[in-house]
């Protein structure tokens, strides 16, 4: 709680979607670092 | 680049130096410190002067005013904000303006018990921020809604807060208050999660308890005032709206699992499952922060002390949004007592018009699938709405009139209870039963709307300390 932790579906919810965010992210990370 | 560091004190001539050791100790120069000592009594001040400080004595009660009483002072263009119960690492202010520099308007550290901190409350604790750390800040993170800045430690453009007219003070959450402050203004947070910062944490039951409590009405009162914004904001609602989604969700859950635990056993094999599957990835991403043994002796404390957690969380739900009754005093590491206002007139009206109409609604279903007189509904009817105008008035009714409810409410429902017909052929019971009952509603219904000497006085005493919500 207050930022730190929670759990249930809501909590599940969050993690795949930053999960698939910070994924992303870093796979743009790494293609523009191939590219250079 | 100038950087300055601000620090609002309370009377923390105990912890102070090491806070401004850590500070002067930092990879990056630190050009300016500006202490803050509100309402000082001890060596604060002087011990800041000491190490070279520029201090402001003052008289705020509270840290956002206290910062804000700093601000004027503050010349560097990069100002970091740290807590005098807490230290930083060497390199944290290095990093704060590597995250500044790359783009962030505001940046935090990540934050820990003080090493040498031990308990009950520290483990739980201590395994918390470690598993905020890798998962759920670094999940906010990414959505790109933090939903705090640790207000330990973090920083931002001195001109950033300028811009929003400086720290606001108005609820008991101020770290949280800025933030969703800096997102309505459209600035930008990120979670410096190499950053570490170790604090003072409770050590204690009662003073965990407090600051839990505090921490959860301050959540809710940060929603109240910022719901426009948090609504507009799909990764605001995410991570706000999960909270909330699990936080309401977690009555209904457990009271279907209790009954199906009951009914079969053997279904505490799924819960043991569960618990195995958390404490599994939980142990595996809070080691990369704590030590094997912290993290063996912290989970146990984590999950006991979550329970207690969610239980305060509810319960500040219903207090601050249903009845209407707001915290609204400081109770940090030097346990200062809990003060809560009084609820609203409108609001009791509203609750008893609720609980009124839940009790009509009730006792026309009791009376149809019953087939029962009138008489006797309206002795359900009045027995319903009695018990629940004196279960509220428990929250803010003098204890006499409160007790002098029940006890009416109490008689009306065990003839109620008894089904009227042991004592059909006394017309005088009925009679005296609603009279009690009547007497109960009313009582109860007199007390939540007059305004008694005890509230009027919290009312007072708390004029101005806290900004109204609703």
């Amino acid at each position: 709680m207050y930022g730190h932790s929670h759990s249930g579906i809501g909590a599940i919810v969050l993690t795949l979607v930053a999960g698939a965010k910070g994924g992303i992210g870093y796979l743009v990370k790494v293609i523009a670092h191939a590219q250079h | 680049m100038k950087i300055s560091v601000l620090i609002p004190a309370h009377n923390e001539a105990d912890v102070l130096r090491e806070c401004l050791d850590a500070v002067l100790d930092q990879t990056l120069p630190v050009v300016e410190i500006v202490v803050v000592a509100d309402s000082c009594t001890d060596g604060t001040t002087e011990i800041a002067r000491e190490y070279g400080a520029v201090v402001i004595e003052t008289e705020q009660g509270g840290k956002a005013a206290s910062q804000d009483a700093g601000l004027p002072y503050v010349t560097g263009d990069i100002l970091v904000c740290i807590d005098a119960d807490t230290i930083i690492d060497a390199d944290v202010v290095e990093k704060f303006v590597a995250e500044l520099e790359n783009g962030a308007d505001a940046t935090c550290a990540n934050m820990l018990p003080m090493p040498r901190q031990t308990g009950f409350w520290v483990a739980n604790r201590r395994y918390a921020y470690a598993l905020g750390r890798f998962w759920w800040r670094w999940c906010q993170a990414q959505v790109g809604r933090l939903m705090v800045l640790s207000g330990c430690a973090y920083a931002l453009r001195t001109e950033t807060v300028r811009s929003i007219d400086g720290f606001p003070g108005k609820l008991i959450t101020c770290d949280m208050d800025l933030t969703w402050s800096l997102y309505e203004a459209g600035y930008k947070t990120t979670f410096c999660h190499d950053a570490l910062a170790y604090t003072y944490d409770p050590e204690t039951f009662k003073v965990y308890t407090k600051q839990m409590r505090r921490w959860a009405s301050g959540f809710f009162q940060n929603f109240q005032r910022h719901k426009l914004a948090v609504v507009k904001s799909p990764a605001a609602m995410l991570v706000v709206g999960s909270l909330l989604l699990d936080l309401l969700m977690m009555p209904v859950t457990y009271a279907f699992a209790i009954t199906w635990m009951i009914r079969d056993p053997w279904t505490l094999k799924w819960l043991a499952t569960s618990i195995a599957i958390h404490w599994v990835i939980s142990f595996v991403i809070v080691t990369r922060t704590i030590t094997w043994r912290q993290a063996i002796v912290g989970f146990p404390c984590y999950w006991v002390a979550n329970w207690w957690n969610k239980g305060i969380y509810l319960w500040t739900f219903i207090r601050e949004w249903i009845l209407g009754r707001h915290y609204v005093s400081w109770t940090g590491r030097q346990g200062k007592a809990t003060v809560i206002a009084p609820m609203s007139r409108p609001r009791k009206i509203a609750l008893i018009g609720v609980a009124a109409a839940i009790a009509l609604a009730g006792a026309s279903w009791h009376a149809r699938a019953a087939e029962i007189p009138l008489p006797e509904t309206a002795i359900l009817l009045l027995a319903i709405t009695a018990a629940a105008a004196v279960a509220l008035s428990f929250f803010c009714m003098p204890r006499y009139l409160t007790l002098s409810a029940s006890l009416c409410t109490a008689g009306g429902g065990g003839l109620e209870l008894n089904q009227v017909p042991a004592v059909a052929g006394s017309q005088l019971f009925w009679y005296l039963a609603l009279i009690a009952l009547a007497m109960g509603v009313v009582g109860a219904a007199l007390a939540y709307l007059g305004e008694d000497a005890q509230i009027e006085h919290q009312r007072s005493a708390f004029a101005g300390s806290a900004a109204p919500l609703f």
